[in-house]
């Protein structure tokens, strides 16, 4: 809960977006910067997914997962990115095309991107010090794992058998990440980490606005973004050291560029959805079930092009459940037991009778409102209506994913009654259709009025040129919304608490309290890392005559070593010239028992 | 002209849909964004107000009063300690360690968790200080039934 975390995390995120970078090269490249800027959310993502696979990949193969593995494994993935990319030709990119100037956007736009700018900063300002405290499966099945992969490197099947919360066999896809956060912190700092998923949250909208930006008009994009990231279940669980959304974010990711593929058949784009697809199936079990929901979705879409795009289909899902094999190879191995159905995948037929209220119970939470702020239902809606305008093909891709994750939902609810014993494991599985049902939205949507119109320039929205005509001045706007706290902390307000001030980083020194005139005080003669440690101090401050001396905790992490109750500052002066004369350092703080 | 009116009524549909999804995103977005960083801003006001103790360690019943008891444990053990996890049979708040195990498991490491008897640390759910006997040294007591001890030597 540092500066020097936060840090840490800037430069780990940095090259985790370097990784990605290496990836999208070796796929893709780009043959101008601003291309670059534009996909850097999806090469995020790219960075994050390759690491997690390659990091997983090791620890099959018993390689230590330390700070230099991570950065040997991350500098390899780049290195290779950009060797493909010069065997394919790639040439080193330019800075901008020709005559380029600064993208213009309708002042409509800029005022919801604002809002999300708004969103985002509040958001950082409220996990900057979250705690884990009642985020119950962080504690039970994940921060043990990343903790043991930060001190140890390595995950034993002897230490997976005592995190019980989930099979041994559960993917450990974000415990490397995790662990690889710690490793850039300096520490497992357990509430900084918090912000590794406000980094994933960004990573995950910069990706679908860069994918969607020439395809969809920022009129559409941005309320349908903003609308999905204040939903209160959102709001829920956007940073919480959960896979969650993680998982979310990739399959939604990989939903999107699976189904751009299909229309424009460029090959970067599946090899994308593979990777996005395959780190899908090392973050959670559902992984695997939802990486068939896109497939399937992508089958049933591209149907009429069967002959020429099923066989690489066929291969991308074969490659990426490959990528995610050799974990599920090391745990049966091991003999620990796998993360299948609690029923089994035959007992479930004599349970027939859960089936309807799985079924239901899933189609509820998808369509509850106060959950989701009716983001299915508009994606339900820009389904029919993508339908209507004769948008065939993306409106069934989106149809058959929702049809495909509600029956796997009910599947999975059927198999694992336990899963009903409270409304978290539906909302985190739903959750996931949201995600995919959100970015899908925007496109199905813009694909509908154009669709609609009877030439391009018709393609536009409706409503005044003010409003909706492109320009660089609507940046401002954007402007506003970057510098809103700041500007609310000049004026004297913020809501942070914090008014006025920069954000205290809440270490140690929270635990310390300058003396102050007429109040009780004690004199400390240090703080010690351990109880040893301070018992070996307290004896030097006995030996020097402070006999009252005492050793307890400070409340942030140390021992003190301390003489309290003193009744002022004068009367701590003698103690403090007899700790100095016996070589020992002490200082004087307020006793905050007065 | 049946096709031609069937296509205008698709079209004016379409587009009046469009117009409509966009406007609901537009006023839930909107309309909730307030909202939304006045929560973001309570939390930050609560998140700042807390101690390291509350954000550092879990809010449960499972391992209420505890937070002291663990930092104790972890500021007495070195890092290479083995210690083990018992039960005693006083009906408290702790009456089982339930996910009080994944807490220790995850606050102490590097520390190990065994079940040998011959562990130098222990830690005892639903005890009182005479649960343990005089074969240890509670060094650490929550007051509720969650104590932490050392062999003596």
């Amino acid at each position: 809960m540092t500066t020097r975390a936060i840090l840490g995390l800037v430069i780990f995120n940095v090259f985790v977006l370097a990784v990605g970078a290496g990836a999208l090269w070796g796929t893709r490249g780009w043959r101008w910067w601003t291309d670059f800027v534009r996909l850097a959310g999806l090469a995020y993502l790219l960075g994050l997914s390759a690491l997690m696979i390659l990091t997983t990949f090791e620890l099959v193969v018993g390689i230590p997962i330390g700070f230099l593995t991570i950065l040997l494994t991350g500098a390899g993935l780049i290195v290779l990115g950009v060797i493909v990319g010069r065997r394919r030709g790639f040439t080193a990119p330019g800075l901008r095309p020709p005559g380029w100037r600064v993208p213009g956007m309708s002042l409509f736009s800029a005022l919801f991107v604002a809002g999300i700018v708004v969103y985002f900063e509040g958001l950082f300002r409220a996990q900057r010090l979250a705690g884990v405290g009642r985020e119950w499966d962080s504690w039970a099945n994940w921060l043990p794992k990343a903790r043991e992969l930060y001190v140890t490197g390595r995950l034993e099947p002897e230490f997976l058998l005592l995190v019980t919360s989930q099979s041994p066999g559960y993917p450990p896809g974000p415990a490397t990440i995790q662990a690889a956060a710690f490793h850039a912190m300096g520490s497992a700092d357990t509430v900084t980490l918090h912000l590794q998923y406000w980094f994933l949250a960004i990573g995950f909208v910069l990706a679908v606005v860069g994918l969607l930006a020439k395809k969809v008009h920022g009129a559409i994009l941005f309320p349908l973004l903003l609308a999905f990231l204040v939903a209160p279940t959102v709001l829920d669980w956007i940073v919480t050291v959960y896979a969650d959304l993680p998982l979310a974010y990739l399959v939604a990711v990989a939903a999107l560029v699976l189904i751009l593929w299909v229309e424009e058949g460029k090959a970067w784009q599946l090899a994308a959805a593979t990777v996005l697809l395959s780190a899908g199936m090392l973050t959670k079990r559902e992984g695997i079930a939802f990486g068939a929901c896109v497939l399937l979705a992508g089958f049933v879409a591209s149907f009429a092009d069967r002959r020429r795009l099923w066989r690489p289909l066929v291969a991308a899902g074969l490659i990426a459940f490959a990528l995610a094999l050799p974990w599920r190879i090391w745990f049966t191995a091991h003999g620990l037991p796998g993360d299948g159905p609690e029923l089994g995948y035959v007992g479930a037929f004599s349970h027939l009778d859960v089936v309807w209220p799985a079924l239901k119970l899933n189609v509820d939470t998808l369509l509850d409102a106060d959950l989701w702020r009716y983001v299915p239902v508009l994606a339900a809606a820009a389904i029919v209506l993508a339908g209507l305008a004769g948008v065939w093909r993306l409106s069934l891709y989106a149809g058959v994913f929702v049809l495909a994750a509600v029956g796997t939902g009910t599947w999975v609810f059927w198999t694992n009654p336990v899963a009903f014993n409270d409304e978290w494991p539906i909302h985190r599985y739903t959750g996931i259709t949201v995600l995919v049902l959100a970015v899908l939205a925007p496109l199905l949507l813009a694909r509908a009025w154009s669709a609609a119109q009877d030439s391009r320039a018709a393609a536009e929205p409706p409503g005044s040129d003010l409003l909706f005509r492109r320009s660089r001045v609507a940046w401002l706007v954007v402007l506003v919304g970057v510098g809103s706290h700041f500007g609310a902390m000049l004026v004297g307000y913020s809501g942070s608490g914090l008014p006025g001030g920069l954000p205290s980083s809440q270490g140690v020194s929270s635990c310390v309290a300058a003396p102050v005139a007429d109040a009780r005080v004690r004199v400390v003669v240090g703080y010690a890392d351990s109880y040893p440690e301070a018992m070996a101090l307290r004896e030097q401050a006995h030996a020097a005559g402070l006999v009252d001396a005492q050793a307890s905790q400070d409340g942030c992490g140390r021992v003190r070593v301390f003489v309290d109750d003193l009744p002022s500052l004068a009367t701590s002066q003698a103690l403090v010239a007899a700790a100095q004369a016996a070589g020992l350092r002490p200082t004087v703080e307020r006793d905050p028992d007065d | 002209m049946v096709r031609r009116v069937t296509r205008r009524v698709r079209v004016g549909v379409t587009r009046v849909g469009v117009v409509a999804c966009v406007g609901v995103a537009c006023l839930v977005g909107a309309g909730r964004l307030d909202d939304t960083v006045a929560v973001f801003d309570f939390r930050a006001d609560a998140n700042a107000a807390a101690s390291f103790r509350e954000r550092t360690y879990p809010e449960s019943p499972w391992v209420a009063g505890s937070p002291a008891v663990i930092d104790d444990a972890r500021l007495w053990m070195p890092e290479d300690a083995e210690y083990r996890v018992v039960e005693g049979r006083e009906l408290t708040i702790a009456q089982s360690s339930g996910y009080g195990r994944h807490f220790l498991l995850t606050l102490l490491l590097p520390r190990t968790r065994t079940e040998s008897e011959s562990a130098p640390w222990v830690f005892c759910y639903a005890c009182t200080p005479r649960t343990l006997g005089s074969e240890y040294e509670v060094l650490s007591d929550s007051g509720v039934g969650f104590l932490f001890a050392r062999r003596r030597s």
